[in-house]
């Protein structure tokens, strides 16, 4: 049996929404729901765009359940459709690679000024690195949960996040936020 | 300001920066939202993959109403039969169309079989009796079975009509490291024949030959460039194989040596015809590779100068030719990953009998 980080079997879920159970279809929803975001955000720096690329990849899914042979990747399988989503609205609408959002305006000036700086670098990173950072900081996923939607191991997420924090840092550095 | 170093604040300003309180989901919504995703969800399933049973059935239930159509023309004596048109609006049924993403190996109902790469996606017509897909992104194989009518590959960027045949499709969506956007089709053939075409024109292609479709521009194959010399495509193609192998001693042996050694040496003015950097650049070199020998020890150095460490897919996108044809530059795509490219606009010149690379 497939237990999630979460105690939850998703095995079982997946199978029970493949054979049109909408609950189960439900349960996975709420699941993987803000990961999704997540990632379409890293990839388009918009979060509405971003929230209505995850519910067409969530829309994909239920059409083409059928094309998913390891039930145990849902996640992964998920994470593959809402990267071609967000590509076909980058290519469909013409627009440039991620604009991000501006980051909350509530702070104090210099605050509001490394922020900024921060966007940047964080934008500047390579994507799969972009999307670790974003995955880790948007809703504080774990380890698990992120390793599930990218298909990389725990381990290699600690570790990569590790070296994009790293790279930020030294971006930041750069720009004359270091010591 | 407190420095970078400090985990902590990076810590604090990436959730100042991205985290986001106010992503909920709302599954009741998106269920109202997406009532065709849901009926298609819970739908009653055949019992297996439904999709291809339905098409089978279908296609099934169509050889039997055209063996009934042939019956009847015979009986009443019509001699000359048009063959049905399997495509036409009468065999044409409601079918699922499905996208599908890499890595995986499907079995179109024709058995036609694509294979996906990790980073491919391809999405199935949905109509009975149309063969083909829609290529969507990424790379994928195709084997098409032959002798069964028309069989179409939809892409960004172009058609491609197989003509029995397997080949190899990329669909290339990037950034080039000036920013530039890099969009094209990547068509390789590996047996029979396919027809490459958009609205700027059409190409075919056989086996061992490949070409590309760049957005908005007609397909190209240098190899099929009729204004180019022979021996100028040998030596493109050389260039595009030892990128692809890694083979940086490959790569050198495009350029002339004995030229180059001689310009290091001062024996022969600089050229900008033949040596593709300038005029400083060919000093430099002289004053760097001042100790060499030969133009034996010269190939060695310069292939170990060239960054090709591992195999390096290049795209030529575009070949032009001078007007006295002694000169041609080419405007190629390296790529470095999925989504990173480099463009670059070597050269080669015609000079010591034979064509010559000048630039990289």
């Amino acid at each position: 049996m497939e237990i999630g980080s979460d105690g939850i079997n998703e095995v079982a879920l997946v199978e029970a929404a493949q054979n049109g159970c909408l609950d189960s279809f439900g349960a996975l929803y709420q699941r993987y729901h803000n990961p999704i975001v997540a990632l379409a955000y890293a990839q388009l720096g918009d979060k509405h765009a971003a929230e209505d690329a995850a519910h067409e990849a969530f829309a994909v899914a239920c059409r083409d359940f059928s094309a998913l042979r390891d039930k145990a990747k849902f996640g992964a399988w998920l994470g593959g459709i809402c990267r071609n989503v967000t590509w076909q609205m980058i290519r469909t609408r013409n627009r440039p690679l991620p604009v991000p959002d501006q980051p909350r305006n509530d702070g104090r000036p210099e605050e509001r000024e490394r922020w900024e700086a921060v966007r940047r670098a964080v934008w500047k990173l390579e994507p799969p690195e972009r999307e670790l950072i974003v995955m880790r900081y948007f809703n504080g996923f774990s380890q698990a949960r992120i390793s599930e939607v990218l298909d990389i191991t725990p381990a290699a997420v600690n570790g990569r996040l590790l070296r994009a924090k790293r790279k930020l840092a030294e971006q930041l550095k750069r720009g004359g936020f270091g010591s | 300001m407190q420095p970078v170093n400090d985990d902590k604040w990076l810590d604090e300003a990436l959730e100042g920066v991205l985290h986001s309180n106010d992503t909920r989901p709302d599954f009741q919504t998106w269920v109202a939202r997406h009532p065709e995703a849901v009926e298609m969800l819970t739908a009653p399933k055949v019992r297996g993959r439904s999709v291809v049973k339905t098409i089978r059935i279908n296609a099934w239930f169509g050889k039997l109403a055209v063996a009934a159509v042939i019956a009847i023309v015979a009986v009443i004596g019509i001699t000359q039969l048009t063959p049905p048109d399997t495509s036409g609006p009468g065999d044409v049924q409601a079918a699922k169309a499905e996208t599908l993403t890499g890595p995986l190996t499907h079995t179109l109902d024709d058995g036609s079989v694509v294979t996906l790469a990790a980073d491919a996606s391809i999405r199935t017509y949905g109509e009975v009796g149309k063969r083909g897909f829609e290529h969507i992104m990424g790379t994928i194989d195709v084997a098409v079975v032959k002798g069964q009518g028309e069989f179409i590959v939809t892409t960004p960027y172009g058609d491609v009509k197989a003509l029995g045949t397997k080949f190899k499709l990329e669909v290339v969506d990037g950034t080039a490291d000036s920013g530039e956007k890099v969009e094209l089709l990547s068509v390789e053939v590996t047996e029979g024949k396919v027809e490459v075409s958009n609205a700027k024109g059409q190409q075919y292609l056989e086996a061992a030959q490949d070409g590309i479709v760049a957005k908005d521009a007609a397909p190209y194959d240098f190899n099929q460039d009729e204004a180019l010399p022979e021996r100028l495509k040998e030596r493109i193609q050389a260039m595009v194989d030892a990128f692809a192998a890694g083979d940086a001693a490959a790569w050198a042996a495009n350029f002339n040596i004995n030229y180059v050694y001689r310009l290091v040496k001062g024996q022969v003015e600089y050229d900008p015809l033949l040596f593709g950097g300038s005029q400083e650049d060919a000093e430099r070199l002289g004053e760097t590779l001042k100790d060499i020998e030969s133009s034996e020890q010269l190939a060695e150095v310069f292939a170990s100068s060239v960054n090709i460490t591992k195999p390096i897919r290049i795209y030529v996108r575009s070949v032009e030719l001078s007007a006295d044809g002694n000169h041609a530059r080419a405007q190629c795509i390296q790529r470095k990953g999925p989504r990173r490219m480099t463009i670059t606009n070597p050269q080669w010149h015609h000079f010591d009998n034979d064509w010559w690379q000048i630039d990289d």
